[in-house]
């Protein structure tokens, strides 16, 4: 569904809130890193709010592309920091059921993909972007999107199948 | 559960925003300063590549507009064009129709302004046959003084044996005399010091070819062929010869009499030659040797246009032949920092 460009940033952040929202949780897999980011997300976009052009995509579009860049910039940085307390082997514990409401196969099927397919089912099926406009916020092509994503949807079905079947 | 229904569960179960996180954003937006439309914000959206987009032949017109200006403001008088066209004309003053041969030239020209009495004339050699030829080419200052140039001319051919060969003269807005004069060689240096006093000397060429080697070669063939008569002559006067001798003997003095007087008509060409000096004196008057045609305005100002544009292509050329280098190194650390940048990106997003 494609929401009208709202005129100020915060009709923007009104309007986007929960798809920024949304993408990072399905990111992260984290509901407290995800708030976190998304203020993040908010206070960036808000210093670059000038210089955003309607006429070179949505609001949406430019607010989840900052929140990618955002979401990425923190992994980096923890990526580093776990490399420097030698903690990198350990996994971290992340929430079982992060998005509430969904069935708990489910829940333990997203846990099994990569964050890089979840971005993508966030991105074309929770948010509903469509192709070109996720292809936009990724930095992939169009048909980069559409195989990441069938792969991502097969591997979910396979898992909860499995699931089904234990 | 097929795709499907997975895509219908994700759907129904859109995560949304806290009332906590939602309260941040609004408190976050409410921070957002007035959006000015200034020129430089406006700027700001564009990319790096629209940007260039627009730079770039905004740049080139702006040059070609500098070019242009420039071009019109110096076209009026340019300082120095009077300089120059008097100094064609000093140089180009030879009459229309007049040319002269610098490899023919065996004395130094004179220069312009130089006076008749410092010419170093070469003169003829005494004794020698001589062919003397000499271009003189005199500005005198009106129609009237050419006309009266013309008359002192040929009166000191006159006053000096000498006599007018050709002559030429023509007036319009200017005036030209062409005169070709034949006089006396042992008098030519004296005919040149006084024939340049007649106006200001713009060019003077003097060519000198030795006849002397050419007369004796004829004197020489001469007296052979009296000799070749007389000795033809006694043999025929001889007592018993025959018809058939005879006519043989008359018929070779027939032929030896017939070239003697090619031989002695030739010689007296070239000692005529000799005795006589050729010179082709042309008088022109100021106005006509500055006429040098005015560039226009218009092509003073395409002419100083196109020395800009020359000036800025140099310009941009070196520009980039320093900043090119500089330029392709930065977008390849660039390219290779976004490559290295989307790897790094697709390994953190690997993981679960």
């Amino acid at each position: 569904m494609q929401t009208a460009t709202p005129l100020t940033f915060a009709d923007a952040a009104e309007h986007h809130l929960d798809d920024v929202f949304g993408y990072l949780l399905y990111l992260t897999r984290d509901r407290a890193t995800a708030d976190d980011l998304a203020g993040a997300t908010f206070e960036k976009a808000l210093r670059q709010w000038s210089r955003f052009d309607p006429k070179r995509g949505t609001a949406r579009t430019w607010l989840l592309g900052i929140a990618r860049t955002t979401a990425l910039d923190a992994f980096r940085a923890d990526s580093r920091r776990k490399k420097r307390e030698e903690a990198a082997a350990e996994p971290e514990a992340r929430e079982a059921d992060f998005v509430v409401g969904l069935s708990p196969a489910l829940q333990t099927a997203l846990a099994t993909l990569s964050a890089g397919e979840r971005e993508v089912l966030a991105l074309r099926i929770v948010i509903e972007l469509d192709g070109d406009q996720t292809a936009r916020v990724l930095g992939f092509s169009p048909t980069a999107v559409s195989t990441r994503l069938n792969r991502a949807l097969t591997k979910l079905e396979e898992k909860v199948r499995n699931d089904d079947l234990r | 559960m097929t795709s499907a229904e997975l895509i219908t569960e994700l759907h129904a179960t859109r995560p949304a925003a806290d009332g906590a996180l939602r309260e941040r954003v609004r408190a976050i937006a409410a921070a957002e300063p007035v959006r000015r439309s200034s020129p430089f914000a406006r700027l700001s959206r564009y990319s790096p590549r629209r940007f260039a987009l627009v730079v770039v032949p905004a740049m080139a017109v702006a040059l070609l507009a500098v070019a242009g200006v420039a071009g019109l403001l110096g076209s009026g008088s340019q300082p120095g064009v009077e300089a120059i066209r008097s100094d064609l004309s000093s140089q180009s003053a030879t009459a229309p129709g007049t040319t002269t041969n610098p490899t023919r030239e065996l004395a130094p020209q004179l220069k312009a302004g130089t006076s008749a009495a410092d010419a170093a004339t070469p003169a003829p050699t005494i004794g020698r046959a001589q062919r003397y030829s000499a271009q003189l080419t005199l500005s005198v200052k009106n129609i009237d003084a050419l006309s009266d140039a013309t008359q002192r001319a040929l009166r000191i051919t006159r006053d000096l044996g000498g006599y007018l060969v050709t002559a030429s003269y023509a007036t319009t807005d200017s005036g030209t005399s062409l005169l070709t004069l034949k006089v006396p060689t042992a008098s030519v240096q004296q005919a040149i010091v006084r024939l340049s006093d007649l106006g200001k000397i713009v060019g003077q060429q003097i060519q000198i070819d030795d006849l002397q080697g050419q007369v004796d070669e004829l004197t020489k063939r001469e007296n052979g062929l009296r000799l070749q008569i007389a000795r033809l002559s006694a043999r025929l006067s001889a007592p018993g010869v025959d018809a058939e001798t005879r006519a043989t003997l008359e018929a070779r003095r027939d032929a030896a009499r017939s070239e003697l007087a090619k031989v002695r008509q030739t010689n007296a060409q070239v000692a005529a030659e000799a005795r006589f000096a050729t010179i082709q004196l042309t008088l022109q008057t100021s106005e006509s040797s500055a006429v040098v045609p005015v560039p226009s305005r218009f092509d003073n100002a395409v002419d100083r246009a196109v020395e800009i544009l020359a000036i800025e292509a140099t310009v941009v050329l070196y520009a980039l032949v320093i900043v090119g280098p500089l330029a392709l190194l930065a977008l390849l650390v660039w390219l290779a920092q976004r490559g290295l940048r989307r790897r790094q990106d697709e390994h953190l997003l690997s993981s679960p």
